[in-house]
């Protein structure tokens, strides 16, 4: 085995990758806990936690980039390197959105017009999926990154659910607008959150076997 | 990797050498085992591999360079498109005419840059004065090195500076008009700016004629070849698009090799 110094660049690349995703999944709880109770300190930790994914994922593309130059990967390590960056790309997004989401909790009148189901829901398996991804990462699990990618539907269908509802009842009951309106644009986001968990199940294909797929 | 019949057939139709399974020994020593694959038409083929892994005795053997080594032998075909170029009856000189070679040093020989590039044609026979002056210019033309030498070709090819010296011995072996030119790590004793040179050379090459080159430079064979052939222990461990096989290579030894933790 040769190449011990730029193998451990790489290692350490992967470790920053796992820490920002364990940093996102407690941003999601956050989101979650401030969707709920309307709790300002966990909005303000959100806030905090964004900052620190931003410089973590400006390290990581930096990195990279000096890696690619002075190592000049190829193959696998070429892989890792641009999946790398992808991932970094999509953790920065989701900490982006969870900030839209806790500006939406933050909005929400109290108590709630419903009590909250599918959100958590979605929640859960965007963050399970999130958590996949990143697994099969450490362990090179392909076969795990492919099944991250159908869960995308059931993220996609509790949305569509959570729509459904809000939008009949804010049109039985118009005082019930502004309660329903920010959980409306709140399930959109996590959507999106799932499909960037996707984007990284897919960078974690292309960096095992080079395909790419397209979800 | 697995390829559409199509492309297959295209692939068997633009080839210009097709090896099928060559195996070469010194002696009882087996270097090359049982090598198979077909180099494109008007390409340039990678052949990359640890020191060793028989990269060159590969490369020597598509003009039977190897012929001058005691106890060498050959085993299985080596077509250059009608002709198998072991057969007993082969005029090894008229081979030598089709398949050029350039070597790691630049080896120009002691006369002058004209005279250098003269040689070949006027060992083939007569030709007057100014056919061998316009072969010469092209020849000089197609090396890139016309421009840097028209006001003294009759200056000596040691005046020259390496990367111009292995230009000079690139323009020789075009002089002859080969269809394959096998480059022996053509770059290897150059710096950076001589390598970028042969390399911008080798792709305007292979507008004309196939390339085959050793080398071991990895991004060098990334950067100009087509296709690339690696062997490991004298056996070919995977042939494919360069592009695969730098960034998807199918084989563990392969992404291995490349990205340096072997070899």
């Amino acid at each position: 085995m040769l190449r011990y110094n730029f193998q451990n660049e790489l290692t350490e690349l992967h470790t920053r990758l796992l820490f920002m995703g364990g940093r996102i999944e407690e941003m999601l709880n956050l989101s979650l806990h401030a969707l709920r109770t309307g709790d300002l300190a966990a909005s303000d930790e959100v806030l905090r936690i964004e900052d620190e994914i931003d410089k973590l994922a400006e390290e990581v593309d930096a990195r990279s980039v000096e890696l690619i130059a002075k190592q000049q990967p190829v193959g696998q390590d070429l892989r890792r390197l641009i999946g790398s960056m992808r991932m970094a790309i999509d953790m920065e997004r989701v900490a982006d959105i969870n900030v839209n989401i806790v500006e939406q909790a933050n909005l929400l009148p109290r108590p709630l017009i419903k009590p909250l189901v599918d959100i958590p829901r979605m929640i859960d398996v965007s963050a399970s999926m999130f958590q996949d991804a990143l697994d099969a990462l450490i362990n090179s699990n392909c076969e795990l990154a492919y099944l991250v990618l159908q869960r995308d539907d059931v993220v996609d269908k509790l949305c569509e659910d959570i729509i459904v509802e809000l939008r009949e009842i804010m049109i039985k009951d118009s005082n019930k607008v502004s309660g329903a309106l920010p959980l409306f644009v709140a399930a959109i986001q996590i959507e999106r959150i799932a499909d960037h968990a996707t984007n990284i199940a897919e960078s974690v294909i292309y960096i095992c076997n080079g395909k790419r797929v397209k979800a | 990797m697995a390829r559409g019949r199509k492309e297959k057939e295209e692939m068997v139709e633009n080839t210009r050498i097709d090896l099928q399974k060559v195996s070469i020994y010194y002696g009882n020593l087996h270097v090359i085992k049982n090598v198979s694959f077909a180099v494109p038409d008007r390409q340039i083929t990678a052949i990359i591999g640890p020191s060793g892994s028989g990269k060159s005795t590969l490369l020597r053997s598509l003009n039977r360079m190897n012929d001058h080594i005691p106890g060498a032998r050959v085993e299985g075909k080596a077509m250059l498109g009608e002709l198998n170029i072991y057969d007993s009856g082969v005029d090894v000189v008229s081979l030598r005419r089709r398949v050029g070679m350039v070597f790691q040093r630049p080896n120009p020989f002691p006369k002058s840059i004209y005279d250098n590039v003269a040689y070949g044609p006027r060992l083939q026979g007569r030709i007057g004065k100014p056919q061998l002056d316009e072969l010469v210019e092209r020849s000089l033309r197609q090396a890139a090195l016309w421009d840097e030498v028209k006001d003294r070709l009759h200056a000596s090819g040691f005046d020259l500076s390496g990367g111009q010296q292995q230009r000079l011995c690139i323009a020789r072996s075009l002089a002859v008009g080969p269809e394959v030119l096998l480059m022996d790590e053509p770059a290897s004793a150059l710096d950076p700016a001589a390598t970028a040179k042969i390399e911008e050379l080798m792709l305007q090459l292979k507008e004309d004629l196939t390339v085959v080159v050793v080398t071991h430079n990895m991004q060098q064979a990334a950067r100009v070849s087509d296709r690339t052939a690696f062997l490991l222990g004298g056996e070919l461990v995977e042939f494919d698009d360069t592009k695969t096989l730098f960034t998807a290579p199918a084989d563990k030894r392969t992404d291995d090799y490349i990205s340096g933790r072997i070899g």
